[in-house]
């Protein structure tokens, strides 16, 4: 038994029990050092199980508490009598059988080792997220490929895992982005980005390949900012403008000839699709027509034609109304390209014009403005001296004006010149203090990434540590365990071999002692008739016979004696063993324990009712 | 953790939080299309001219766009929290708090689906899924040789072959010793899958 307390002890000293050193056996056990050790291990079981593991000075706290742990034992499967008593008036054996049950249903190494690397780093994440979506997967029904778009199955807790489907590999484009510092001019760029440069989900040519052209970006930029695809020339951007500006005048022209065939019909035809409309109408209206006029004709020629000549006339009639149609569909197309064509001369040379009348309106607006002036000088003309001196006293009076209007300037200038010096100082006072402090804060922000870095470390060093600890000192264990696991064989072994030895022993005797009672028998019966046959004719005999009798009868006594001494001595021996364990249950031990928690009780009661008799009145 | 962007990104971030730049009716515009386009591969792009429209600096605006699509798909690759994606805005792109959040709110509803269209991204392997099989037995053949044989004929119906290719039909055949070391080899590699899924 010792070996299983120690077992027992070990067991606990892992979970966290503070068991002192000296302790060996679960005799030397208190109630508190039960109750700790109970508790641990339905806490490790079943975590979060709220358990205390130290004992109130209360008493009926002190019941709960046992009797909650019992509790938890027989909802874990504990088959056997379980109570309070068990854990507060502990008998020996008992105990040992719980905490024999209990430490069997500990955690094995492989839980715990999943517990303590739980929060460690990135790689068990990793590992860890991987096994969930896994274990997801396999617990997930099928399901049709109709109920996968792509092959992206969605969980009920958002997530998705990915089963089969269609993928697309990773091709990326080169993407604009619009950051300046191009080869162009500040504005020329800026003004390309606000009209025509295209939002970056517009310039992939296939929706899957926006992920991948950004991620590309990203990437790029990140590992040679200097080798960046080289930005648009100048020119480029032109000819990007021009062909845009042809495109949009396109769409404004054949817009307009829309609007321009629908509207009036008999006016000349201009663009390709109301060419189109108006080919097709004609196609569409041709058969009616010349069934009308193939009708009329069978009216009023019938009578003097023949059927042959009505058909050749027919098709002549035909043929010359194709005739007829093509030309005039060739003379169409000529005129539409012929307005193409102007057209897009017309639209070169359109910004040339617009640039060509503003300078115009410039020139134009500086020459009224020099003839302003000369109309007032030619006014001046007729009267000259006169004029002269008013021009003179003009010049004069603006002269002192501005030397007057120069002194006030100065005056109120001297002032705000100061002011303004005065706050350029505060402002760089202050620029530099702010700067000083952004300084501070990005210094103690470095630090505390740092420091979180390093705890974190810390933290993943001292979690696998404590790992390679338990790991380290559990297999100490384990060999030691195996080790005395094989003793103990060897010793059961030993000790089945003697077992075996005196078991035959036993029989061997057995067997002697029923020949000899067989040989008793036999030779009684053969004495008993030879003297009895004597015994008739002869008075020795016959006294010899009485005490071959009682001899007979004397010794069966004796046996039936021996037999029942032995018997005795076998009762006497259980009886023994008996009050053995009666007395290693400490019954009277527990009984004055039970006694003294009772008066406590006691005790406690009657105070609380002296309590609710003091509040009640 | 946060994420590594280019300074052409960071900087089209910086201008997206500057309320002077980008008004906040832009912003929330700006905010709603990227989700749209990140999300949804069959995006139009009325709604993108929509957001230029209403601003006068439409420069900034498509700068805006391009570094939010980036920052969406570089967070949802490292599986960024909504924490350190706004300690990363506020700290790095030095966005106000009301933006951090807007944006925050943003990612968490379109995080997974990004994710997803990641995902999509690759090259699978085809799918397997469904099979069938037949035991055939040759009792008689023109040549001399051996002429009892049994063989097994196999066809695996996949799928998630790459664009542009139907899923088709894998076919072969095999002796019965083949096909048990196959087995074989299947249920080695389901026990180390669910080995894995119970670390």
């Amino acid at each position: 038994m010792d070996e299983v307390d120690r077992i027992i002890i070990r067991s606990l000293r892992e979970i966290g029990c503070d068991i002192e050193e000296g302790v060996e056996c679960l005799k030397q056990f208190s109630t508190e050092l039960v109750v700790e050790a109970a508790a641990r291990c339905i806490e490790a079981i079943q975590p979060g199980s709220g358990i205390p593991t130290s004992l109130p000075p209360s008493m009926s706290m002190r019941f709960r508490i046992g009797a909650a742990i019992a509790q938890a034992c027989t909802d874990m499967g504990y088959g056997g009598e379980v109570g309070y008593q068990t854990f507060l008036y502990s008998n020996e054996a008992d105990l040992r059988r719980v905490l024999m049950f209990l430490i069997e249903r500990l955690p094995k190494d492989g839980q715990t080792d999943k517990v303590v690397q739980e929060p460690t780093s990135r790689s068990a994440k990793i590992r860890k997220d991987i096994s969930l979506t896994i274990t997801k997967q396999l617990s997930a029904p099928w399901v049709p490929k109709f109920c996968r778009v792509d092959g992206i199955r969605w969980h009920e807790d958002g997530s998705f895992t990915k089963e089969g489907g269609s993928c697309s590999p990773f091709v990326s484009e080169p993407l604009q982005t619009g950051s300046t510092s191009h080869g162009c001019t500040p504005q020329e760029w800026r003004e390309y980005c606000v009209k025509y440069l295209p939002f970056v989900s517009e310039q992939v040519s296939a929706a899957n390949r926006l992920i991948p052209s950004l991620i590309t970006l990203n990437s790029r930029g990140i590992l040679a900012p200097s080798q960046q695809h080289p930005p648009p020339k100048a020119e480029e951007l032109r000819k990007a403008r021009s062909a845009l500006l042809k495109a949009e005048s396109h769409k404004l022209a054949s817009q307009s000839f829309e609007a321009q065939s629908s509207y009036e019909s008999s006016v000349k035809l201009s663009s390709r699709f109301a060419l189109n409309e108006r080919l097709q109408f004609i196609q569409e209206k041709s058969p009616e027509k010349k069934k009308m006029v193939i009708q009329e004709n069978t009216q009023t020629e019938s009578a003097s034609e023949t059927a042959e000549e009505r058909q050749k006339r027919h098709e002549e009639e035909e043929e010359l109304a194709v005739e007829k149609m093509k030309c005039e569909n060739d003379e169409l197309k000529d005129r539409i390209e012929q307005l193409q064509l102007d057209m897009k001369t017309l639209s070169a040379k359109l910004p040339q014009v617009l640039e060509e009348s503003d300078i115009a309106e410039r020139t134009l607006m500086d020459a009224e403005a020099k003839q302003a002036v000369r109309r007032k000088v030619l006014d001046l003309l007729p009267d000259p001296e006169a004029n002269i001196a008013k021009l003179q006293a003009m010049i004069e009076a603006s002269t002192q004006k501005l030397v007057k209007l120069a002194t006030q300037w100065e005056e109120h200038r001297a002032p705000l010149l100061q002011q303004y010096r005065l706050a350029r100082q505060l402002n760089s006072s202050k620029a530099s203090e702010s700067a000083r402090t952004a300084e501070a804060l990005r210094v103690t922000r470095e630090k505390v990434s740092e420091l979180t870095e390093e705890v974190r470390n810390k933290e993943q060093l001292h979690t696998l540590l404590q790992a390679e600890y338990a790991k380290v000192s559990k297999d100490n264990s384990r060999s030691a365990y195996t080790r005395r696991i094989m003793e103990i064989i060897g010793n059961i072994t030993k000790q089945k071999d003697e077992i075996d030895k005196i078991l035959k022993d036993t029989k061997e005797l057995h067997k002697e002692i029923n020949s000899l009672a067989g040989r008793l028998d036999r030779s009684f019966t053969v004495a008993d008739e030879v003297i009895f046959r004597d015994a008739k004719r002869d008075d020795v005999s016959r006294r010899a016979y009485k005490l071959l009798a009682t001899l007979h009868s004397e010794c069966s006594e004796l046996v039936k004696m021996v037999e029942e001494t032995g018997a005795n001595v076998r009762e006497s021996r259980d009886l023994e063993d008996q009050i053995e364990t009666e007395s290693a249950k400490k019954v009277s031990d527990n009984l004055e324990r039970i006694s003294a928690d009772l008066r406590q009780m006691k005790q406690e009661t009657a105070s609380l009712a002296a309590q609710l008799k003091t509040k009640a009145q | 953790m946060e994420p590594k962007l280019s300074t052409e990104i960071m900087t089209g971030l910086k201008r997206m939080g500057n309320s002077t730049l980008v008004s906040d009716e832009v912003f929330v515009k700006s905010l709603q299309c990227g989700m749209t386009t990140i999300t949804q591969p069959d995006f139009t792009s009325a709604n993108l001219s929509s957001i230029s429209s209403g601003s006068s600096k439409g420069d900034v605006v498509k700068e805006a766009h391009c570094a939010l699509l980036s920052l969406f798909v570089e967070s949802a690759r490292l599986d960024l929290t909504l924490d350190s994606l706004t300690v990363f805005l506020e700290t790095k792109a030095n966005w106000p708090q009301t933006r951090c959040k807007m944006l925050a709110d943003a990612y968490a509803a379109c995080v997974s689906k990004v994710q997803a269209c990641l995902s999509n991204i690759s090259v699978h392997p085809p799918h397997i899924v469904d099979v069938q099989w037949s035991l055939n037995h040759n009792t008689k053949s023109s040549s001399n040789k051996q002429t009892t044989s049994s063989f097994v004929s196999v066809q695996f119906e996949t799928e998630g072959l790459p664009e542009g290719q139907e899923d088709k039909l894998v076919k072969f055949e095999c002796t019965l010793a083949e096909l048990q070391d196959m087995v074989s080899k299947l249920k080695e590699a389901l026990r180390q899958v669910e080995h894995i899924a119970h670390i």
